[in-house]
Formats: C-alpha cells, structure tokens, sequence
C-alpha cells in the first residue's frame, strides 16, 4: 500500500513524503498527489519509505521532472533517496545523474 | 535443464522452440507452461491470475520466495523481485479486458527463470504517461533497461493471437 503525506510550505516548498510500494498498481495515486502541488513551486520527494520502486513509479517522477523543467513554471525538484533498492533502480535506469538526489530531508530542504 | 536456446540479447527465435510451443492450446491461452518440462534436479511454480495491477505484488512475493530458496543474497533478491515485475509489465502492457497472467518460475540451485505471458493483450500502450522524457532516454524501453542490468539474459516475443511473452534468467 502507498503510503503519502504532503506538508505544504506554500509559495516556497512542498515536501511529498511517500511510503510503501510504489509500482503499477500504486503509481497513479502517487501522480496524483504530485501533481497537486501548484506549478512553479519547487517540490521534494522524501523516497526514504519507499521499499519497492518498478519503472512505473519512475515514469511518475519523470512526469514531476519535466513539469518543473519542460512544460511549466521553472521549479525545483530534488528526490530524498536512502534505500539501496531506489539508488540502484535510478542508477540502472540512467536516471541518477537527471534527478538532485539527497539521502536526508533536511539536505534536501536546506538549498 | 533451464532453456539455452536463448540469446545474450534476449531474442528468441519461434524456430528454436519445442514445436508445441507455436501451437494455440485452448486450455493454455496465457501459453506460458515454460519451455521445456523441468529437468532432473529443477523444481516448477506456475502462477495463472487477472492480469490486475492490484495482483503485481503476489507476483513479486512468489518470485523473491523462490529467490531465497536458492540462496540469492538480499541485494540479488531485490533485483530479481523488481526483474519479475518488470518482466510482468512488459508482457501485460495494452492487456485487454479479461486478461490472464501466467507466471512460470524455474529454478535449481543455482538458477531462476521467469516465463511470463498474458493474454489476450493488444498494441502495446506507451508506457507511463505523455512526457517528455530527459534526453536519452527511452520511457517504452525502460523496462527492457531494467531488465539488461539486473538479468543475465531476458527476451519479449509477441504473437499475433494476442499472446505476449518474456522470459528471464538469473544466476546466483
């Protein structure tokens, strides 16, 4: 089960925090909640409860990256990634090096 | 013996299969009872289920079970998990109303591989959503990305009966 929680620093930051399994199943609630968050403000994306992550859940983080850096209001999108599991799937998939990615909420907050 | 009549690259020609395999079986529409029967020393799980996201994670926890019965260590394990998921997702891709999903596991003491097939699916629906993706990257062949890392071989072979199907291996 996905488990989300989203603390809104409005105008400035909005923090996601997300649990859980992220896969096919869970994916488009996970969409959902990011896609909530108002263009233009720069997002983080706490990982740190993520257990499992298949390219579906990653198709939904490409989707937050691009509204920030293609089709939107510039923002910022930073990924707070402390598992094993999710580095390795950003690494394999190429996708380590598109994402700032931060393994603590405070760093990924402090910039 | 687990199936070598497969390429590094994951193509599997129709000709260097069993002849049974090229034939429609009316009790077998998913058409995943593997290759071959399991040799001397190999053991056998076959999952059939909807093809429903919400079932994904039976197939994974079956997949990881079996796993450990061969001793994979916790970071093998975590990559033959999302192996067959991601093996389930290239095969259920488009999956139409009333789709199956046959899940075949193989394996000996050294060995695991995965025979997925779901049916009946259609064209393959592009994967995730209308992004634009960063640069490089492929999002309808990320799947197949995952799979060339954490694989020692896998291959996708579509049929015109609406039948799709994939397979993996992986060595401790």
């Amino acid at each position: 089960m996905l488990e989300t929680d989203s603390t809104f620093r409005i105008d400035v930051m909005s923090v996601v925090r997300v649990g859980g399994e992220i896969d096919v199943a869970s994916a488009p609630e996970l969409a959902k909640w990011l896609e909530a968050v108002p263009e233009g403000v720069d997002l983080v994306v706490d990982l740190s409860g993520v257990t499992f992550l298949d390219s579906t859940g990653l198709g939904v983080l490409v989707g937050a990256w691009n509204r920030c850096n293609n089709s939107g209001p510039p923002c910022r999108l930073a990924l707070v990634v402390s598992t094993a599991e999710v580095e390795r799937l950003l690494e394999v998939a190429g996708l380590s090096e598109v994402f700032e990615c931060f393994p603590t909420i405070e760093a990924a907050t402090a910039r | 013996m687990l199936p070598d009549d497969r390429s590094s690259n994951g193509a599997v020609s129709a000709a260097t299969k069993p002849a049974e395999q090229n034939e429609a079986d009316d009790n077998d529409p998913a058409g995943a009872r593997g290759p071959q029967l399991p040799a001397e020393g190999e053991r056998c799980i076959t999952l059939r289920m909807p093809a429903e996201a919400e079932l994904r994670k039976v197939a994974r926890l079956v997949v990881s079970s079996i796993g450990a019965v061969v001793s994979f260590d916790i970071e093998q394990l975590a990559d033959l998990r999302l192996a067959g998921d991601e093996l389930c997702s290239l095969v259920t891709a488009g999956a139409l109303p009333g789709c199956t999903l046959q899940l075949t596991v193989l394996w000996n003491e050294r060995s695991i591989e995965l025979l997925a097939a779901a049916s009946p699916v259609g064209e393959e629906a592009a994967q995730t959503l209308d992004e634009e993706w960063p640069a490089g990257l492929d999002p309808a062949k990320l799947s197949e990305k995952i799979l060339e890392a954490l694989t020692d071989g896998f291959g996708v072979e579509e049929f015109v009966d609406q039948t799709r199907r994939a397979w993996l291996r992986k060595t401790r």
